[in-house]
Order: structure tokens, then sequence, then C-alpha cells
């Protein structure tokens, strides 16, 4: 449907008069922004520093950047590069570098355990921010099994192997919890005489809590018709309060040499919110209203998270 | 209870006492060369002194009733283009007179001061009788004549997208307006996403808008009310039109069946492509694709629309009226490929199709001689209808191969409705009207469809995919209403009313009272202030997030978590009408709205309407402003001049939205102002202008920038950072259209008309659509590559020159 539309659209905007404005923002000062993604199973923790001004991202030179845990000694961040990419594990492959260019990378080498309440804090010359986190435990995996089929998934495609996937996971007890999933295919690389670890598609279609329920929600013969987008498996323990449920997801197996990890993570209720904006921000058109991004930078901008990860080897 | 029975009591002492002394005279006033009825055409009884005593105006069927002490009577017919009638008689008994006025060539408007439905006589504040003979002599765009952009005119209605017919009134939503046809609520008003409107108006007889203090009898939508009422057909001899212009062909016919007794009119519209069809497809099949190597290709696109409308009116009596009316319009869109070659067939197609259907039969019936009833039982529906599919075949003897794809989507809206409704004349000093209505709506959401067969040696899979909601939403409304439009003095009018709604859904149940009250008080010399209160509620909304009408907007009901959203107006103003030919109105209001929607961050609801209750808000409006209306009604030389100083803001306490702060609504354009005129030159010439001016409405632009990393990829990237909505002024836009027409008188009463229009004169580039983006600008002082947010504008309507003809016989 949105192709269609993009299609009538496209032909509205050719037989149209285009004219473009420059529009000069209101000069609001500049605001350091820091963003990191961390969990709990890293060895260490990559964190991005930049400044925001009217002109756009720019790296932070002169920063220093600190952690404490549970008010202890700080622990400082140790400056890699300016306008690197650094990832954890490779980034041979998928988005490229980013944005990368337009910040600077520091990395923390310390390790998080469940109830760690941690400060980050940035400072340069004129500027400063900090965000406060807690690690959260880590969720409790009661048993994981798969079974193989054989599938017609999409349009043009043969029909693929693939490999069904039940998680039962026990809710931790009381508070409301959120969490997510992510699976990795682990591969040799032979020409780069490396082992690589990606992300790799999870299909949630047939799994009702993550927006699923046997209607679309993956790449499936409608694509982007239909379907709820939850990019990053996002979901509340809402319908399994403090008891046990049992997921269905599924992949496919496009190598029979690699390897499949299942991670799961319990993520915080900002964290939470702040994918469910991505998840938007991904999705959103010309159609769509605009997405403020949440932050939890005091001070500044951008987001910092650590997730609590259980792995699950499938394969 | 013992105070209700007194009141009663009372009155009907009083109205038999009055009737003892009183008699009635009521009838139809009607058009002299085709029948019609004329619809707030006046009777008026003059006193001894030279004033006007009393008066009556005819309703919107052109029945007139006026209860006046019996004796020696002078009555006064009146109709603006119309020659009066003077009728004397004895009065002693109720009498039935109905009364034939024959137009006149003199262009003066009588001044008729009695009680109206809309204007400066009414007692409504913000109700206006959108002149009729303008909307069609004042084409806009492509040289079509629209009724919706004529009411854009009016102060108060902003239009939305430059160019599109949206209305948004009074700081209310697009949704908001209740646009009725004869009576039966119209849901899509729109063809080609907003570029035309669904109404004919060779077809309409009279456009009236309210935007105030609405009468008791409307209800279902905060913010307007269009009652648009068409022809009953010319009862006395065949008449119709033929149309051509740039974009659609026209055709118009009315007559008589049976002369004085039964009559018909049809309507129909379409664009040219709806005639080239046929010759698209067969092109399409021809083999005109066929290429070298043996590849034969078939192809079709095309997209058209078509309004079709017909009445039937049956006089079966003086004292019952039936009419048959039908509306049937469409928009389609269809494209196909298909490609052969040897033993390989690929085939795709897809078409979609909207529209509305609508069939009323009403019955008019006459009482005694006060009592007018009408009876509207209806069927009203919108539906969306969209298919694709898919076919690659293979006839290999060998390894056969057949793959079929198809994927439907529908949704819509149907209502069966009744409604009743009185017009009670018991003195001339009150007009009472009541009634009561039930509606049965059927919401049929977003539901698709999709079946997927492949054959192959190994055999045949198939597989059949449900998405969206498969069960219907249903809905019971039912309405009744009370007002009564009294004289106190000769000074004095005052309308009090109630309008109570209750609406089933969802195994809920909403009950509102509507109170509506307005008054007038007219000084000597044309002067009269008058000042309203209005309470309206509203049980469906319509999902959109667009500026322009797309066929995928869908009407959904309130849930048990969506309240219907209700509106308080009040309303004030002053009018004069002292000057011969000249009417003015400055008029303020204040509307405040409850539980009205917004979407949240992200939200789009295109093709979904799963879960669009999470998708949206509820919140409150705020609405204020202030609207000037000079209107010229006669002489060679007329139209309006109108102002709007405007202000309308949102909020949402719950911080969902802006942060919990108020903000400026999307169509909150502080100035707007409106001028439309028209010369006749003589029976050959008449031209028109219209040129419109307003301050740009708002956007939501980026603030600046941020960064955002994902847990998966962990890969930085820098992301618009948005903190309040619709924090951008957009600039004013104005644009100034003209038109000449030409009229030329032919053998047996014919007459052809060229008209010549040229919109947006200046050229002047509004933006239709505006976004915005980051884009990298290398800075040459700095030798850097700097963010710098752009606003990227597309115009859709520059100069358009028309040209359209007209055959009217």
């Amino acid at each position: 449907m949105r192709k269609y539309l993009t299609v009538i659209f496209a032909a509205l905007l050719y037989f149209s008069c285009t004219s473009t404005e420059y529009i000069t923002l209101e000069d609001r000062g500049e605001k350091m922004v820091l963003t990191g993604q961390w969990a709990d199973t890293d060895t260490t923790h990559l964190l991005y520093v930049g400044v925001v001004d009217r002109k756009g991202v720019h790296p932070l030179d002169d920063a220093t950047v600190s952690l404490t845990i549970n008010n202890g000694t700080p622990v400082p961040g140790v400056l890699l590069s300016s306008g690197t990419l650094y990832t954890s594990y490779s980034d041979y492959f998928g988005s490229g570098e980013g944005d990368a260019s337009k910040l600077t990378a520091f990395v923390f080498d310390c390790d998080f355990a469940a109830g760690d309440k941690i400060k980050v804090s940035a400072k340069s010359a004129t500027l400063g921010a900090s965000a406060s986190l807690v690690c959260p435990a880590k969720p409790i995996v009661v048993s994981c099994d798969t079974t193989h089929t054989r599938q017609i998934v999409s349009l043009d495609s043969e029909p693929e192997e693939r490999v069904n996937v039940r998680l039962k996971i026990r809710d931790l007890p009381s508070e409301v919890n959120f969490y997510r999933l992510t699976l990795y295919s682990r591969y040799y690389l032979e020409y780069l005489h490396t082992m690589v670890m990606e992300p790799t598609w999870l299909d949630y279609s047939s799994e009702p809590i993550l927006g699923g329920g046997g209607q679309g929600g993956s790449d499936s013969l409608l694509g982007d018709i239909t379907g709820t987008v939850n990019n990053y498996c996002l979901f509340d323990d809402y319908s399994f309060r403090d008891s046990e449920y049992t997921l269905r997801v599924s992949y496919e197996e496009w190598d029979e040499d690699s390897s499949y990890l299942l991670y799961v993570y319990t993520v915080s209720f900002d964290q939470f919110h702040y994918l469910k904006a991505l998840d938007t921000v991904s999705e959103s058109s010309f159609f769509s209203e605009p997405v403020s991004m949440p932050s939890n930078i005091e001070g500044g901008l951008g987001f910092i998270s650590l997730d609590a990860a259980t792995a699950i080897k499938l394969k | 209870m013992k105070k209700l029975l007194l009141f009663v009591g009372i009155l009907i002492s009083v109205t038999t006492y009055a009737q003892k002394n009183t008699a009635t005279v009521s009838g139809y006033i009607t058009d002299s060369a085709s029948g019609e009825t004329l619809i707030g055409a006046g009777v008026i009884l003059e006193g001894r002194d030279g004033k006007i005593a009393t008066g009556a105006l005819t309703n919107v069927y052109g029945y007139y009733t006026l209860t006046i002490p019996k004796g020696r009577v002078e009555l006064q017919y009146s109709y603006v283009g119309y020659g009066d009638i003077i009728r004397a008689f004895d009065l002693q008994r109720d009498t039935t007179i109905n009364i034939v006025l024959t137009p006149s060539e003199s262009i003066d408007a009588a001044r008729v001061v009695v009680q109206k439905d809309a204007g400066i006589q009414s007692t409504y504040l913000g109700a206006i009788d959108v002149p009729i003979l303008h909307i069609k002599n004042t084409p806009v765009l492509f040289g079509e004549a629209d009724v919706l952009k004529a009411i854009q005119m009016m102060p108060g209605v902003q239009g939305g997208s430059e160019g599109m017919t949206g209305l948004y009134v009074r700081g209310g939503a697009a949704d908001e307006n209740l646009i009725l046809l004869d009576g039966v609520p119209i849901y899509n008003v729109d063809h080609m996403l907003g570029v035309l409107s669904v109404f004919q108006t060779e077809a309409v007889k009279k456009v009236t808008l309210y935007k105030g203090s609405f009468p008791a009898r409307y209800g279902g939508r905060v913010s307007s009310i269009v009652d648009i009422r068409t022809n009953d057909g010319n009862m006395k001899e065949t008449k119709g039109s033929l149309g051509l212009g740039v974009l659609t062909d026209k055709f118009h016919i009315e007559g008589p069946i049976l002369r004085d007794r039964l009559s018909y009119s049809i309507s129909a519209r379409g664009l040219h492509s709806l005639l080239y069809d046929p010759l698209i497809r067969l092109a399409g099949k021809a083999k005109l694709l066929q290429t070298d190597d043996g590849v034969e290709s078939n192809a079709y696109a095309n997209y058209y629309f078509y309004d079709l409308s017909g009445k039937l009116c049956w006089r079966l009596s003086d004292s019952d009226r039936f009419f048959l009316s039908t509306y049937n319009g469409r928009d389609q869109l269809g494209a196909k490929f298909s490609e052969r070659e040897d033993i390989n067939f690929m085939r795709t197609d897809m078409g979609m199709g909207w529209g509305n259907n609508v069939v009323s039969l009403r019955w008019n019936h006459i009482f005694g001689q006060r009592l007018f009833a009408n009876t509207t039982l209806s069927y009203n529906s919108y539906r969306m209808l969209m298919d694709m599919g898919a076919r690659e075949k293979i006839k290999d003897p060998t390894d056969p191969y057949d793959f079929r794809f198809r994927f439907d989507y529908n949704s819509g809206i149907r209502d069966w409705s009744g409604t009743i409704d009185f017009d009670f004349t018991p003195d001339p000093r009150h007009l009472i009207k009541f009634g009561t209505g039930y509606t049965y709506h059927t919401f049929m959401p977003r539901t698709s469809t999709a079946i997927v067969q492949e054959s192959t040696t190994d055999g045949t899979s198939k597989d059949k995919y449900k998405f969206g909601e498969e069960k219907n939403y249903y809905g019971n409304e039912l309405t009744a209403y009370f007002e009564d439009d009294m004289s106190l003095g000769d000074r004095l009018t005052f309308n009090p009313g109630l309008h109570i709604s209750w609406f089933n859904t969802d195994r809920r149940n909403y009950f509102n009272l509507q109170p509506r009250v307005s008054a007038k008080y007219s000084f000597d010399a044309g002067v009269a202030l008058k000042a309203g209160y209005a309470r309206m509620a509203q049980y469906v909304h319509l999902l959109s997030s667009t500026q322009i009408s797309l066929p995928m907007d869908l009407w959904v009901p309130i849930t048990r978590h969506i309240k219907p959203v209700t509106s308080d107006q009040y309303s004030a103003g002053i009018y004069y009408d002292g000057m011969k030919g000249w009417e003015f109105s400055v008029e303020a209001y204040y509307k405040r709205m409850h539980n009205i929607l917004e979407y949240k961050d992200g939200a789009s609801v295109l093709v979904s309407t799963t879960g669009w209750e999470d998708k949206v808000e509820m919140g409150e409006g705020f609405a204020r402003g202030l609207e000037f209306f000079i209107q010229k009604t006669s002489g060679k030389l007329n139209g309006w001049l109108s102002y709007t100083l405007a202000k309308s803001e949102r909020l949402f306490p719950d911080g969902e939205i802006n942060l919990g702060e108020r903000f400026p609504y999307k169509y909150d354009r502080r100035h707007s102002l409106n001028l439309s005129l028209s010369y006749t030159f003589n029976p050959t010439w008449d031209i028109s202008a219209s040129w419109v001016f307003a301050t740009g409405g708002t956007t939501t632009i980026p603030e600046g920038q941020t960064v955002v990393m994902d847990p998966q990829e962990r890969v930085p990237y820098t992301e618009q950072q948005y903190r309040y909505r619709n924090n951008y002024r957009l600039p004013s836009s104005h644009h100034l259209n003209l038109a000449a027409n030409h009229h030329k008188k032919l053998r047996k009463g014919a007459e052809s008309v060229w008209t010549f229009g040229v919109y947006n004169v200046y050229n002047q580039m509004n933006p239709n659509l505006v976004y915005v983006t980051y884009v990298d600008k290398y800075n040459s002082s700095s030798g850097e590559y700097e963010s710098q947010l752009m606003m990227e504008k597309v115009t859709m309507l520059p100069i358009l020159p028309s040209l359209s003809y007209t055959y009217n016989f």
C-alpha cells in the first residue's frame, strides 16, 4: 500500500513545482550529546560524545568522561579517537559508519552486576552532562527448544528452512518488567580470518505479545502493508506478570555452518520507550507525526542504556 | 409534575383563545417557470402604520404558514430575484394559498424583514446563506464551480491545504463538519484527493452554513453544519444543460413526467478519462507493445471519477409530497500490465475505488394548516475497495509452474436512518420545530485478505491470510430536539432549543444534553444585536493524518476508551442592514472543545485501523475569533468581503503531546481575508474575481539534532530532535482568481455560456505540501559542511487557465 501511495505522490510531485527555503533555527547554544547502548555481557562499553549546535553535531575532543558504580571510585573513559566507528563485535558489515565521524568515542573497561547504580558523567571546557542508570536483573529463561520446518514466507523466494523457537521465560518478581530479544548469527569469515557476530532477523509474526499474532509483522507476504513494527522484539510482562510465558518466534537458517544465539534482555522503562520511539522513527513517513526522541541525559541530549542479557545458544 | 401540568394547561388555554380570533394562511411558494419550491420566500402582513406587523418564511420544502387575526388582510409575497405578489382578501378561516412567483428582470434585492433561518434577519449567529448564483457563476479551480470552495470564502472558514476542499471552521477539524445532502449526511465529500467536491452545482438549490449558535434540529458534529438542498425538478417543462470543461463533462436534465404533479431531475458529471476509459482499455489490449523478440505486452492505467444523482418529486396533493433521491459517486484508479513470451506469462494488476452511495425517501405531510411534517428514510454508505493481483505462469510440460497472488482491502461505513421533523406554528410569535431520529451505524474497519497459491510438479499449496479487524462495529444513535423561534415584542426574538442524543456502541451508552439558545434584539435603522450559546456532541471520528483527502481516510466510532467530542460555543455580534442591498456584521466567538483527538508522536493511521485508539490522545481545544463580513446583495456589482482574526490551540494535559503544554492548532491562521466580486455588464457578459489571503498555518520543525543508536547495530546516527508540536509558522498565502462568462441566447430558449477563467493569476507559489529535512550545506567561509534545515515547499497549483462551455436548453 505504501509503495503505491509513494508512486501516486511521486507522480504528483513530478508534475508540481517545488521551491526550497532554508530555515535558520533559533540559536539555543551548544549542548553535549551522549549516546551508548550497553549490555552487561559486554566486556567493554562504548560511549559516543559530541556537541550539538545550530550547525549540527561535532566531535568534542576536549571532553573527559567517567563513570561510578554504586558511588565508588570513578572509572575514567579511555579516548579511542574522534570520527571512528567502533562496535563491540564487528564493523565489517551492515550499516557502515553511520555518523560516527561526528562524534568522539570513549571506552570503559568495567563489569556491571544486577542492581548496580551507575552514573556516567562527561565534561568539557564549557559543557557538562550526565546520566544515571541501574543495571537490571538478568531475565530468567526456563527452557528453550527448537523445531525445523519448511515454509513459504516470501513472494519471490523458494521455500525456506525455518527454525521455530519456543522460549519459556519467567517474569522477574514484582514491579513491571520490560524485555527484548535479539538473534545473532555467528560465523567465520574466511577472507578476514575472523569470527563475526551480527544481528539476524527474528520472525515474531506468530507471537501476539510481540505484535504479531499470525498476521504479518515481519517481511511476510505483504511486506510493509500490514503488521505492527517491533524491530527490537520488545515486550512487557503485562500478560504474564510474576508467572511464566512461552514465546514463539522463528528464523531462517540460511547457513548451516553458522551458529545462532538468542539473547534475551531485561531493559529499563526508559530504554523500552526509547526503542519504541526508534521503531516509530524507522517506520515514519511523510504521513506521520514527528517523533520526539526520549532522552535520559541531564544537561544534554542523547540516550545511554544498560540492558541485562541471558544468551541461549540455539545451534 | 404539577408545575408542568399547569404550564401545559396555560399553553392550551392561550392557544385556544388565540385560535378563536385568528386564522392560518399556509401554502407553497413556487417558481412560475419551473414549479420549483422557493426556500426562504417571505410572506408579510403590514400593520396599519405601514410597518411590517408579522410575517413568515417558507421552510426548506417551500412551505409557509402564517397565523394572523381574522379580517381584511393584505399579504405581500416576496423573494430575491422575483417580482412581489400582493393578495388581499377577507380571512375568516384557515386558508391555503399557493403562490407562484415570477422571476424579475430587476436585480434589486427585496429586503424581507422576517425571521429567517440564516443571515442577518435570523436569530441564529454564524448562519449564512451562501449565494447559490454566485457559486455557479464563479468558477474556481480548473473552471469548476464548487460549493465547498465557495464556503471557504466565508468568514471563520479556512480551506486547509491550498486549493483543496477541506473545511476548518472556527478552529475545528475537517471531520467536525456535518455536510447534509437533502438531510442525509455525506461522509466522503471529495474527488481527486480534495481538488473537487462531490456536489454538482447544477442540482443545488440552496446552501446554508451554520457555524455559531446551531439550530437544535442539527447534531452529530461540533464545528459546523452545511445544509445543501437540491432541486426538486422542473414541474413545467424539460430543461437541462450540457457542460464541457478542462477536467469534467457534465449533464443535467429535469422536467415533468406529469405536469405539476411528478417531476424528475438527473445530474451526471465525470472526468474526461471516464469517457475515454473504453478506448484506453482497447489501446492497452492492442498489440502496440509487441517487441521484435516476440514479447507481447498489454498495459492499462487510468483514473476517473463520476457523480450521478437523481430525484423524483411527486406532488400527490396539497397535503402530501414524496421525494425519492439518490446519489452515487465514485473515484476509480486502475492499472494492469501483462507480458507473454513463449511459455512464460506474467501479469500484475491493481484497482482502487472509493465512493458514496445515498438513497433517501422523504414524505412531506401537512396536518391542518399549522403543522408541517417531514419524514425521511435513508441509506447512506461510503466504501473503499482495493485489490491487487499477480500471476506468473510457465507452461513447461516437464516442469510447469503457476503462481497466483491476490490481495484485497476494504473498509467503509454504512448508515440506515429514519427521521421525522415537525414545523408547528401555533401563532405568529412562535415557530416551533421538534422531531426525532434514529440511525443504525455499521463501521467496517480495515479488512484485508491475501491468497497465495503455488502449483508445481510437487503439488499445489494455497495459503490464505486475513489482516486487520474482521468484525464490524455497530452503533445506535437516537436523537430528539425541540426549539421555539419566538418573537417577544417587536424587537426581541429568542430561540431556545434542546438537542438530546443517545449513542450506543461497544456495549456502552453515551447520553448528551445539548442546549442551544440564541437571541436577537433589533434597534431602529436596521441595527441588531445577537448573542448565543450552543453545545454540540460528536460520536464519530475521521482517521486521517494528512492534509489531503485520501481514500483510506476512515470513519470510526467512539469506543470504551475514546469519548465523544463535545463543544461549547459562545458567540455575540452586531449587525446592520439598514442600507438597501448591503449587509454588515461583526461577530465574535469563543469555542471550547473537549475530548478532541490528536495523533501521538510518530502516529500514522494510514491503511491501519488496528489499534488506532493507542495512536491518539484526547485533549482540549480552544478557539476564539472576530469575524467581519460585508456583503452587497444587489445591483450590477455584488459580492462580499470577509476578514477573520482567529486563534486556535490545543492542549493535552497528560504530557504525551507537546509535553503537556498548549500549542497552536495546525490550521491556526491568524488573519484571513476573502474578497469575492461579480459584475454583470449586460445579459451577455459578466465577470467575477476572488482574492484570498491568509497568514500561514503551522507545522512542526525540528529544533535541532540529536544522536540515536540502536542496541543491535550499535551505530550512531544523527536524528532530528523535535520537542514542540506546530512550532513553526508557515508563510502567508494568497492568490487571485478571475473569470468571465459570455452568454448567448440561442433558438428555442437555449443558451450557450463560455467561461474563461484563470486560477492564481499572478502565479503565487503557495505550498500544498511542506516538509523539512536536514541537508549538509557547504559553508565557504568556514570551509566546512554544516547541517542546515531546509524546507521543501511543493506547489501543485500554479497559474492555471481554464475554458469551459455550457449549453443550457
